[in-house]
Formats: structure tokens, sequence, C-alpha cells
């Protein structure tokens, strides 16, 4: 069985953005959700399906169902970092197809800033890690940066481009926290946090909410917008602390990226547009290589000369990312939420003329967790 | 002589491993069949699920794997954090010992027991090169 082309986005819904920040985490997820069910012309009545993650509660799944005041019958609540959206679409396709459910809602919210929380999301110590100061989740990224710096002879020229191409994105998106254009001046003279990084390689702290609505492709087609059917996707956890990590340059998004791909039939020139996530700059380097968009040390090459900034030759990041958009907490279901507007056409100045296929590459943990999905509009069936 | 833990410790691994550091000595669990450090401790032998594991004093000699300079908010160094790997198979998290910044990638070190912040930790002195 494939879940290839089976189910389709047919709802997505944001809240917590700019000046609507006095909520909750569960209120803003709330809020989110009643937007996805409204854009997919449904209501909480229909939803028999939950999928939440939180990076600040240990049940998100029973507190969404209370606050919501919904019984589903299928509930999941896997938690695996910023890529659980990515995980619950997989999911939730299993469950629609199965006919566990009809209606299935994902969501994840965040109050991080109004919270005054740091960027560190609710995790258990780790053996002899916290001894040792890594001010995770920075120390961690640091670390995986400079092995690549070392092995590959990236550079930091490299991860600017990087951090300018997810800003350029940015400004032409008007939900976008950070759009004020970043000067060769400013990131010459940014303040050191855990060197190779300086705060503009970090992504920002914001509140957010985001959810999707998804149901069987058959009736996709009857909501008021273009869905986004799910082609492929594929998840897998390679460690928990950074200290574990196999090979601090290679992701397991080498398997991920391969896997969803040969469930969608596709291959990285069929891709309009990616969303990769990019809690730190040199995440949009190492998953660029890890999913095959270039060979494994020539990611920093790749992104040189503006080539993931608009009017590049890969559109990375069309919202602004991590980095420039938002990022409360954990960021995943912002990256199904831009790959669905894409191939909906509604993304206006930074709008990737005839997007049919987008890639949304969720990330969790010091990059321990990786999952990938594959959209496609009704003409890539 | 290495010994093999039994089934049934008195202490859990992590508690033994922890003691050990207290008294001064990284204690470190293998992998009987192939001999390789197990790190961090744990019940059973990763990836075959054996609970026979070995424990013996690691072998301090490492390499820089990665390196970081983890700053304050006016970007003042306050620590050298490494990831280290050691002779014996483990990849340990930890810092250089006395403050030192400048160990890069590559570079030879010595694991030891030490303390942070009066708890033990594993510190790295960059050994002494041959001359």
């Amino acid at each position: 069985m494939t879940v290839r082309g089976k189910v389709a986005i047919v709802g997505v819904g944001l809240a917590g953005l700019a000046g609507e920040e006095r909520h909750s985490a569960m209120g803003l997820s709330a809020l989110a959700a009643t937007r996805a069910l409204a854009d997919a012309q449904l209501s909480l009545v229909d939803v028999d399906g939950l999928f939440a993650s939180s990076s600040s509660q240990n049940f998100p799944a029973m507190s969404a169902a209370e606050y919501l005041g919904i019984q589903p019958r299928f509930v999941e609540g896997a938690m695996v970092g910023g890529s659980s959206p990515q995980q619950h679409v997989l999911t939730a396709a299993l469950a629609l197809e199965a006919g566990l459910c009809d209606v299935a809602l994902v969501l994840y919210g965040s109050n991080q800033r109004s919270a005054g929380r740091s960027l560190q999301s609710r995790a258990e110590p780790q053996f002899l890690e916290d001894i040792n100061a890594p001010r995770n989740p920075i120390g961690s990224y640091a670390l995986a940066a400079a092995r690549h710096m070392h092995q590959y002879g990236t550079t930091r020229a490299q991860l600017d481009e990087v951090i300018v191409a997810a800003r350029e994105w940015a400004i032409l998106n008007p939900r976008a926290r950070a759009n004020r254009p970043i000067t060769a001046g400013e990131l010459a003279a940014a303040t050191p946090i855990a060197d190779p990084f300086t705060s503009f390689d970090c992504c920002l702290v914001t509140d957010g909410a985001g959810a999707l609505v998804l149901t069987r492709a058959e009736r996709a087609a009857d909501h008021a917008h273009i869905p986004a059917y799910l082609l492929g996707a594929a998840g897998t956890v390679t460690h928990r602390q950074i200290s574990q990590m196999p090979d601090l340059t290679r992701t397991g998004a080498a398997f991920t990226g391969p896997a969803a791909f040969a469930m969608a039939g596709l291959d990285t020139g069929d891709v309009d547009l990616v969303s990769l996530y990019d809690a730190f700059s040199i995440n949009t380097i190492l998953f660029l290589e890890d999913l095959g968009f270039c060979p494994k040390g020539e990611g920093g090459a790749f992104v040189s000369n503006g080539a993931i900034a608009p009017g590049g030759r890969l559109p990375v990041n069309t919202n602004g990312g991590g980095l420039s958009f938002l990022h409360p907490g954990m960021y995943g279901i912002f990256l199904i939420i831009e790959a669905v507007e894409q191939l909906r056409g509604t993304c206006g100045e930074r709008q990737v003329k005839g997007a049919q296929v987008a890639l949304a590459h969720g990330n969790g943990g010091v990059l321990g967790a990786q999952a990938t999905t594959i959209f496609g509009t009704g003409a890539t069936l | 002589m290495p010994e093999t833990a039994s089934v049934m410790p008195d202490l859990s691994p992590e508690e033994r491993f922890l003691d050990a550091l207290e008294a001064g000595r990284i204690e470190m669990q293998f992998d009987p069949r192939t001999g390789r450090d197990i790190f961090p401790p744990r019940s059973i032998v990763p990836g075959t699920g054996e609970v026979e594991i070995g424990w013996r004093d690691a072998d301090p000699q490492g390499t820089i794997y990665s390196a970081t300079i983890i700053r304050d908010r006016e970007g003042r160094a306050q620590h050298m954090l490494v990831l280290v790997d050691l002779a014996g198979g483990a990849r340990l998290m930890g810092q250089i010992a006395g403050g030192a910044l400048g160990a890069a990638i590559g570079t030879a070190v010595r694991a030891r027991a030490g303390r942070i912040a009066d708890q033990p930790a594993i510190l790295f002195d960059v050994a002494e090169t041959e001359t």
C-alpha cells in the first residue's frame, strides 16, 4: 500500500503572529485550528482525528482535545520535536486511509516569546550533558556547523548567504517578524554566541500557532481551495543528544529524503520549492545536501551567489523561515503551511510561479529527528 | 582485567559511572563482543540488546571531533565546548580544562575525571606533544 495521493491538506490556519500574542500556547493552537477548519469549510464538530505536539506541554493531545471540546476517535501525540507535524501528517494519512478518522486536525502552538522562555524547549536532562553548559540548542548546532566547516571547507560567507536569503524572502512576506534588510556590516559586526554562530545564525523566538486539516483525496476537491495532496513522506530518528549523533555532517534526512521521493515517484529536479527547518543557518546547508539537492559537502557552494534567495535557481524557505519569519519553540508545521499556500498560488509577492510540487522538511531536537513531506497539486496525481 | 557486569548490579549503570567519576576515575562500559566503549551508560548493549556488558577504566586518549566557544551576551568567551572521540570508541561532550580556548578540531586530548561547578565532570587536557 502507498499513501501517495490518498490524502490532501484542505485547510490551513495561523495564529499568534504580531499583534495577537495575548494567548496561552493552547489558546493560540485553538485559534489556528478554527481558522484551518474555516479555511476548509468545516467546523470542530467534523474533527474526528486529532494530532498535537507541543514544546511546553507533556500531554499535548489530551490538552488539545479538552480545550477544543472534542472527543476524537483517533489521537496521536508523537513527540519528535520540530519534525512532529511532518510525522503527524504521515500518521494522519494512514489513519484516514484506514478509515480510523475522516477529518484529521494537526496542530501546534506556542507563546514562547510572550511567556519569556528561551530557545530551549521542554526537555529531559541528558547524562553528563548540562554540566558542560552547552547552551542548548545553540551549542549543539554550533558543534555541527564547526564540524561541517572543518570537514568540507564551508565558510562564514556561505552561512551568511543562508541568512540573507531567508531575510530577502521574509521581506516579501507581510507576516514575517524580521523584515528589515540585513547589511554586510551588521553581519560582520554581529556578537558571537557560540562559534561560528552569531545571533543572525539562530532562529527567532516568537509566539505562533499553526493547524492543518486533512481529508481523503476523494473529498478533497469539495473544499474551497486547491488541495495539497500528500505525495510522499518519511521520518526517522538518529539520536537524542548531540554527542550521540553518528556523523555531525550527515542527518537522518539522508534517509527520509530518498524515502519520501521514492514514495512520491519524483526526484529533486521535480521540486518547485523547498521548505527546510532552519533553526540555525547550518541546517539549510545540511538538509540541501542530505535531501539530495547537491552532493555532501557542497551545500555551501550550492547556496552561494543568491541561489536560494528570491530570483535564485531554487526557492528555499520562501516564507522567510525560522530565521526571519517566526519560530515559536518548534517550527515544523509552518513549513507545511507554506508548502500548501504556495501550491494554492496565494503567496502574493513571494509566490513561486506555477508551483506544482513542494517539499517541507522538519527537524527535531538537536538534528536527531528528521521527517520529509512532499506535496503536489492535482496535476501531479 | 576488565570485569563483566552481572545482570543484577547493586547500582544502576548511571550510578556506577557517577560514583567512579566522583572517586576520580572514568569507568566506561564496553561491549565484550566488539570491545567498543558504550556511552552513556545503559542496561543493554545498544543495537543488539545483549545484557552482558563489561566495565573498564577508559582509555583517556582522544581527539577533538568538534569544538565551539560558548560566549555570554556580550560575546565574551565562557569556555570551550568539545566533542571528543576516545580511543575506545565513545564520543563524549566536555570542556577543555583550565579555560584554554585555542584547541582545534583534530587536536589530541586526554580525558580525566574533574569537577565543574563542584559537580563531577569529564574534563579534557590538550595532550602534550612529543618533542
